[in-house]
């Protein structure tokens, strides 16, 4: 073999090496996990207005796959539960089957405690069956800010590409469309909410809130919130594997906020250390939390392995139901592909 | 001397020429030593100026389909739906690789393989060496797959990195994965048939031409059995992408309902692959090529 047949065929194998480990790394670990192209999310957040009051993700995926899943899957509620008016439901959509990943929003005014969120969901969507859905519920197409749209009173589809949707009140999801189309007023102009945002976006579920929000929707105990210091943002991120690690942030008004808080925390774990210590299971999940933070901010981690929650089902703590004799069947992920046309 | 006739090879029987009655070197490194030799031709040749040219089109497409994309506006919509890049790749993958390229390659390098030595002449100097016949047709088959294969494929990949964002590749990698091997198939196959057409015929270009852009499409379009005497209906079995926009989809998955199962076109692949193949090298093997002066 002459040398130049010789380096066509070394750079040809290595280009396509090269892209399929490429590929491969992407699929089971992500590009953006490992510095590549920056956030994965941040695109999505470019359609959250800035007056949201919580944003959170989930690589629905990674979550359904997750051995913690499979283990905690017999208490797990419903996902076709009457209690939550999930959008993606609402629309006709398996959250099981169809999404990969979503980011989640609630807007003042727009959206409370017994509405829905602003959804922003990627995954595999049959835009003519979601349309179909929608009519007949009253529903009607429409074009706004350039981007085809189905919504009735309750709520509103925008398909912003394929396998792309944003999903929620049709008062959101024009919000939404206008924050992207205008490019400014979304929440990745909110420094303070992206600067944890970008603490917490390399785990696989997370959620950042204002915490005044949070107040004023009553979401937290009343006695609870009087006792904490002021809190600002609070953000949560969660990677669930086999099991599960996750780290919280708290954000104060000021550096003095941030230390009292540290106390509380601390007070708490002490509590809890007291009250678990005849449990090994619990006072194993405690020795793995660690406390810290500088400035304004408070950290939490803490990780719990599979064999916590293993231990937990075998000891009966958890309410973990016998299983079924009939065991379910097997989901299946893709939909069946239509094949092209000759 | 126009019009004479010179019989460069004359086998007394199967494989009449063969190494093995000769002393000479073993089926496979036979094989291996025409491999190396061909595949050097194959690369270096006018073909590949040709072959160039069609891979470039997909990847200057994709080019231009991500420049536009991120510095104007989304290159391709249906109804107003934004077709995304994963989609793009999908149907760059059925309508310009399988349905166009790899055919195309097939027909212009799987004839090539003995038809070309035959055309100049050169046969003799093949068959008169102390090798198989049928090995020689093997060496040449399997530089035309890796000279092919290691050309379609890389521009399979820019193609692919181009066109699916970042976020998107790793969900879609299954599909990529799927393509390169979907691809590598249908150039192993088209390139075993025609192979077989260019040792049998005597313009095999022509007619490997005729099956692919005239016989294939035709028979794709009508009802019935027909379709299941091609090849693509079973590289369509196999293709793992959906195509957006629901007019398409409701038309695709009318006009192809019955797309078989993917065991049964790997079955029938297979087949049409080592039949095409064996045959091609007994053909080579037994028949007696005749140089025009």
């Amino acid at each position: 073999m002459r040398n130049r047949t010789r380096l066509f065929v070394t750079v040809a194998s290595a280009t396509l090496a090269v892209g399929v480990a490429t590929a491969g790394v992407a699929s089971y670990v992500g590009l953006e996990r490992i510095g590549f192209g920056g956030s994965g999310t941040a695109a999505d957040l470019a359609f959250i207005p800035g007056t949201a009051e919580f944003v959170a993700f989930a690589d629905v995926r990674q979550l359904l796959d997750s051995g913690l899943r499979h283990t905690l899957q017999p208490t797990l509620p419903s996902p076709t539960s009457p209690d939550a008016r999930n959008p993606l439901e609402e629309i006709g959509l398996n959250v099981e089957t169809d999404v990969d990943s979503v980011v989640v929003a609630a807007l003042p005014g727009v959206t409370g405690q017994q509405t829905m969120p602003l959804v922003v969901a990627h995954g595999r969507f049959d835009a003519a069956r979601i349309e179909a859905a929608l009519r007949n519920v009253g529903g009607a197409p429409s074009e706004y800010q350039g981007t085809r749209m189905v919504a009735n009173d309750m709520v509103a589809v925008a398909f912003i590409q394929t396998g792309m949707l944003v999903v929620g009140q049709p008062a959101s999801v024009r919000s939404a469309l206008d924050t992207k189309t205008s490019g400014a007023g979304g929440v990745t102009t909110n420094d303070a909410l992206m600067r944890l945002v970008h603490r917490v976006e390399d785990s696989n579920t997370w959620v950042v809130a204002n915490f005044q929000s949070l107040q004023a929707l009553k979401q937290l105990p009343g006695g609870v919130a009087g006792q904490l210091p002021a809190i600002t943002w609070l953000a949560a991120g969660g990677q669930v594997g086999d099991g599960l690690s996750a780290r919280i942030f708290a954000e104060g008004r000021d550096a003095q906020a941030a230390q009292d808080l540290r106390e509380v925390v601390k007070g708490f774990v002490a509590l809890a250390r007291m009250q678990t210590g005849q449990q090994a299971a619990l006072a194993e999940l405690l020795n793995t939390v660690e406390l810290s933070g500088e400035g304004n901010t408070v950290t939490l981690s803490f990780a719990v392995p599979a064999q916590f929650f293993e231990r937990l089902k075998n000891d009966g703590v958890l309410p973990f139901p016998a299983p079924s004799a009939q065991q379910p069947p097997a989901v299946k992920r893709r939909p069946a592909p239509v094949r092209p046309a000759a | 001397m126009a019009g004479a006739e010179v019989r460069a090879t004359r086998p007394a029987g199967p494989e009449a020429s063969s190494g093995r009655n000769r002393g000479g070197a073993s089926f496979l490194s036979a094989a291996g030593r025409v491999f190396d030799l061909s595949l050097g031709e194959m690369l270096w040749s006018r073909r590949t100026v040709f072959m160039v040219m069609v891979l470039g089109a997909p990847v200057f497409l994709a080019l231009v389909s991500r420049i536009v994309d991120l510095w104007w506006r989304a290159p391709f919509t249906v109804n107003g739906d934004r077709v995304s890049g994963a989609a793009l790749f999908g149907l760059l993958i059925w309508w310009v690789y399988l349905r166009f390229v790899v055919p195309i390659l097939g027909v212009f390098y799987g004839t090539a393989l003995i038809a070309d030595e035959v055309e100049d002449k050169t046969i003799t100097y093949l068959f008169t060496r102390p090798v198989p016949r049928s090995a020689i047709l093997l060496g040449k088959y399997v530089a035309y797959f890796v000279c092919t294969s290691l050309v379609v494929l890389p521009s399979v990949t820019l193609v692919f990195f181009l066109l699916v964002p970042v976020r998107e590749i790793g969900g879609n990698f299954a599909a990529y994965a799927t393509d390169l091997g979907l691809l590598a198939l249908g150039l192993a196959v088209y390139g075993a048939l025609f192979a077989l057409v260019g040792t049998l015929l005597q313009r095999p270009l022509i007619a490997g031409l005729v099956f692919a852009f005239g016989w294939e499409q035709i028979a794709m379009l009508m009802p019935g059995y027909v379709r299941r005497f091609t090849l693509v209906y079973y590289l369509q079995g196999l293709v793992p992408h959906a195509i957006p926009s629901e007019g398409i989809v409701s038309l695709l998955a009318y006009a192809f309902s019955d797309s078989p199962a993917a065991i049964t076109c790997l079955v029938w692949l297979g087949i049409a692959l080592v039949v095409s193949l064996v045959l091609a090298m007994r053909a080579v093997g037994r028949r007696e090529y005749v140089l025009s002066q």
